[in-house]
């Protein structure tokens, strides 16, 4: 009889960052705390670690990582799980709510950001790639995300279920109803 | 120390002008850690006393979607913000204090178990130009 080998999205994704399509991002001060997991693709990971074009764009990219690790060292997070009612929330759900697609809103300094991501488990985002919010950034191979249900929100959310069936084939997000399912000392907005 | 930490500390530690984008990575911690702050204590105060938003917003003059959006995110908060909301959450001032940013001792703990970098897997250093940005990792053993 054959040995079965079970595979946990955990093994997917310790394979995904050996083969350095992945990175575990980890704060740059060693002595902070390492509550949650964030994981960051290399689009990601080429944002916030540059070398970027000039100081504005590095000022702005140095501002998300520190937003970025606020996730990892364990801060309260004001969460939203309704779409369109994020606000000025730290992680909102993006319409439709079962597809499972989380957005980090870097709201300010201008300009705005978002990164996109789903979560593999609780405490553990899968960070997979950013967007501008309403500002063209000349940087970015995205246009702004725009209004509300405009194509590039949807064609967004859909690039993030696509990237995530690249790297995790046919695992699942983390579905839930409310956020501690998702994320540990959470505000609800 | 990771040679990440390292060179990010390089112009700190040596007393040279610091780059704009290690201020700005520095400026974004300090308000995220008052953010937290205020915010745990608020939940405590919720938690402990079943104090509200709206008891918030009426204690210091605001409307109560004012102080969902204002507790919502770090935004802008101002000094006179961070009083306000201090002095109506528990009837407490800040009292300024910092820490010093060099020689801090790393924490054992750098993510979950399940996460091994395991030795002889390096992460080649990126440099380029003025901005370099050189990616540490801190090899373990193999179990």
């Amino acid at each position: 009889m054959g040995l079965l080998t079970y595979m946990s999205i955990r093994d997917e994704i310790k394979a995904r960052i050996d083969d350095e399509r992945l990175s575990l991002l980890r704060p740059v001060f060693e002595s902070d705390p390492v509550v949650r997991t964030m994981v960051i693709s290399n689009d990601i990971k080429a944002l916030i670690e540059g070398p970027w074009a000039d100081v504005s764009w590095e000022r702005r990219c140095n501002r998300l990582r520190a937003d970025l690790e606020a996730f990892v060292t364990g801060d309260v997070l004001p969460v939203c799980l309704t779409p369109y009612e994020a606000d000025s929330a730290y992680l909102g759900r993006l319409n439709k709510a079962e597809d499972e697609v989380w957005d980090i809103r870097a709201r300010d300094p201008s300009p705005a950001l978002r990164v996109f991501g789903r979560f593999a488990e609780k405490d553990t985002f899968i960070a997979l790639f950013w967007s501008p919010r309403s500002v063209e950034i000349p940087y970015s191979q995205r246009f702004p995300l725009g209004p509300r249900d405009s194509i590039q929100w949807k064609d967004a959310i859909r690039e993030c279920k696509a990237e995530w069936r690249k790297l995790f084939h046919t695992y699942n997000p983390v579905h839930g109803d409310t956020p501690d399912v998702y994320v540990s000392n959470t505000f609800l907005v | 120390m990771s040679t990440y930490q390292t060179h990010f500390l390089s112009e700190i530690r040596s007393g040279e002008p610091i780059p704009e984008g290690k201020l700005a990575y520095l400026r974004e911690r300090t308000k995220n850690r008052i953010y937290n702050y205020i915010l745990k204590r608020f939940l405590q105060k919720e938690s402990e006393e079943g104090f509200t938003r709206a008891d918030l917003a009426r204690r210091i003059g605001r409307r109560p979607e004012v102080i969902t959006r204002i507790l919502g995110a770090p935004g802008n908060w101002t000094l006179d913000t961070v009083s306000d909301l201090l002095v109506g959450i528990c009837a407490e001032e800040l009292e300024p204090c910092s820490t010093p940013l060099l020689d801090r001792l790393p924490r054992n703990y750098v993510g979950p178990d399940w996460i091994i970098l395991t030795a002889g897997t390096p992460v080649p250093p990126v440099v380029t130009g003025s901005t370099s940005a050189l990616v540490g990792v801190t090899l373990c053993p193999p179990n």
